[in-house]
């Protein structure tokens, strides 16, 4: 951990620790490493709560390390163990960053550097806010949606189950990698990796992403949204009566154009008046109501002349 | 449908479950086995109409293509979406829009249990304190398989009874539905088609940082509903536009956005 620069505070060199420093240099194993990253993997929100979060998970997945760099100290132990059941909330599979930064504060700890309890919360906070943020708009908010959507894409309309199979092999592969990769990178660069990752070329990155994101989203609104509008106008009468469906004329101009309306409608809701989710799905309803209760009342109430007045 | 299909989708539910550790986490549970295009496929496997089932999963997938989970508050319940609603339209036979409204339905109420969970669930916090103080790694490991019993009632248990006791109900009440009220199912097929839209809005809410850059979500709309592009066609013109747009234009446009916001 030679090229790990500590920027510590005045007060963190001042801190007491009781570790002893070893005449040996207690370092950790890549199979430490790796067995605490598996750990994460699995567990990182079985026993989730409002109150703690992923603490639990967190000690679990320092278990391998605490036990190896301070196995032979129990007070060490208790000590590590206390620390680390604070807090803890990230998106898990991006946020692991923050699990490897604090492994490798902890080796530095061990081998009697001035890193106290404070310090190693703060850090773990201080990168696990943000990489809750991108993670969850890189993961949920992008790559899933490009995944789903190209799934979508191969089983639409044929109930084709390779679109699900994509799905499912493209996502673990490529989750994995990245989070083993983000683990690694953390213990390596320890702190310094959050400002690697703060540079502009990472949001030059982000917004490119958005790029195929959105494009795919565009793809994928325009093939499964479906709103139609049977509305129709008659003109002359007898046998030169002509009848004009109003979605035939829009298809010819702007296909799916209600669909793409009705997305924009809810999109303005949620960012210019932020709408919630649920607000959202409510408006929808009621605006599929709006369309279909003339004819709707028709029906009910044998009306006729209402009956094939349906906006939707 | 048999016991044995609905303990199958039950274990499913409780092996997709946001909090359940067995299929690497988060990773291959809520965010593989949970998505309805998978669920369907699995629910399609069970009940024996891989068909159907995929086509169903491919329509609620569309409402709930961008939902995130931030800071562990869950809109809507993906778990009851993917392995009550899915599987229960299946069996009862309603058409993917019906199936769609339904999965909704059910979002809806499985918040409640997942509120249930994460509250309760900080009782096993504590016992994680204790043991910290008496320096038992052991027994925190513990408590991290401990915690499953909860997510196993909720998530297994109860999903198996509402899917044994539910399916005939549901099969009657679509078919009563489809006699008595047909106004009703056709208000819930048209809803079915236009929920989606609230997804694709999510995600342009998630995705695109300022609003000019709607204009790569236009132009993957007109490359479809225009050109006839496949969705995994745009994809391939996304990534090489993305490229293009990281080599050459990226940086002006993020220079851009840092001065327009001092």
């Amino acid at each position: 951990m030679s090229d790990f620069s500590l920027q510590k505070p005045d007060d963190a060199i001042q801190a007491s620790t009781t570790t002893a420093t070893a005449p040996v240099e207690k370092t950790l194993e890549l199979s430490d490493l790796r067995r605490a990253w598996w750990i994460w993997t699995f567990f990182n929100l079985s026993a989730f709560s409002m109150e703690r979060m992923q603490a639990p998970a967190f000690v679990y997945m320092m278990s391998p390390i605490i036990k190896r760099l301070y196995g032979d100290n129990s007070e060490e132990v208790k000590a590590a163990l206390k620390r680390h059941m604070v807090f803890f909330n990230t998106e898990p599979q991006t946020g692991v960053v923050a699990n490897g930064v604090a492994a490798a504060l902890e080796q530095q700890r061990a081998n009697g550097a001035p890193i106290n309890d404070e310090m190693i919360n703060g850090v773990k906070a201080g990168i696990m806010g943000p990489m809750a943020g991108i993670g969850d708009s890189m993961i949920p908010g992008t790559l899933i949606p490009i995944l789903l959507g190209i799934g979508i894409g191969i089983s639409q309309g044929t109930g084709n189950p390779i679109g699900p199979i994509f799905y499912i092999i493209a996502y673990s592969v490529i989750i994995l990698s990245v989070s083993y990769y983000l683990f690694m990178f953390g213990y390596r660069y320890g702190m310094s990796s959050m400002k690697e990752l703060a540079e502009s070329g990472f949001r030059r990155m982000t917004s490119s992403f958005a790029v195929l994101g959105l494009m795919v989203a565009g793809a994928i609104g325009a093939s499964i949204i479906t709103l139609k509008t049977p509305l129709a106008y008659t003109s002359g009468s007898g046998a030169s009566l002509v009848k004009v469906s109003v979605q035939d004329t829009l298809d010819k101009i702007f296909p799916q154009l209600l669909p793409l309306l009705l997305v924009i409608l809810l999109w303005y809701g949620m960012r210019r008046r932020g709408w919630p989710i649920n607000r959202a799905l409510l408006i929808t309803l009621v605006v599929v109501l709006i369309g279909y209760l003339p004819g709707l009342i028709g029906s009910l109430f044998g009306i006729p002349a209402l009956q094939n007045f349906r906006i939707f | 449908m048999q016991v044995w299909q609905a303990a199958l989708l039950a274990l499913f539910c409780y092996l997709g479950a946001l909090t359940t550790p067995w299929v690497l986490g988060t990773t291959g549970g809520w965010y593989v086995i949970t998505r309805p295009l998978v669920a369907g496929f699995i629910a399609g496997l069970i009940l024996g109409d891989v068909q159907t089932g995929v086509l169903i999963g491919v329509a609620v997938q569309g409402v709930f293509i961008a939902l995130i989970t931030p800071g562990g508050t869950v809109p809507q319940d993906l778990s009851f979406v993917s392995y009550l609603g899915i599987p229960l339209a299946l069996v009862a036979h309603a058409s993917p829009g019906v199936a769609v409204s339904l999965s909704v339905g059910f979002g809806v109420i499985g918040v409640a249990a997942w509120q249930i969970l994460s509250v309760g669930n900080a009782a096993w916090a504590h016992v994680c304190d204790r043991y910290a103080e008496e320096g038992n790694i052991a027994g925190i490991i513990r408590v991290n398989y401990l915690a499953q019993i909860g997510t196993f009632v909720l998530r297994g248990v109860v999903p198996f009874l509402v899917l044994l006791l539910g399916a005939g109900f549901a099969q009657n009440l679509i078919s009563f539905l489809n006699n008595q009220v047909p106004w009703l199912i056709t208000y819930f097929s048209l809803l079915g088609g236009a929920l989606p839209a609230v997804g694709i809005a999510i995600l342009l809410l998630q995705i695109a940082p300022a609003a000019r850059l709607l204009i790569w979500f236009f132009l993957g709309w007109v490359l479809v509903v225009y050109l006839k592009v496949p969705t995994v066609g745009v994809a391939v013109i996304g990534t090489l536009a993305a490229i293009i747009y990281y080599r050459y234009f990226s940086r002006l446009d993020t220079e851009n956005t840092e001065a327009q916001n001092v």
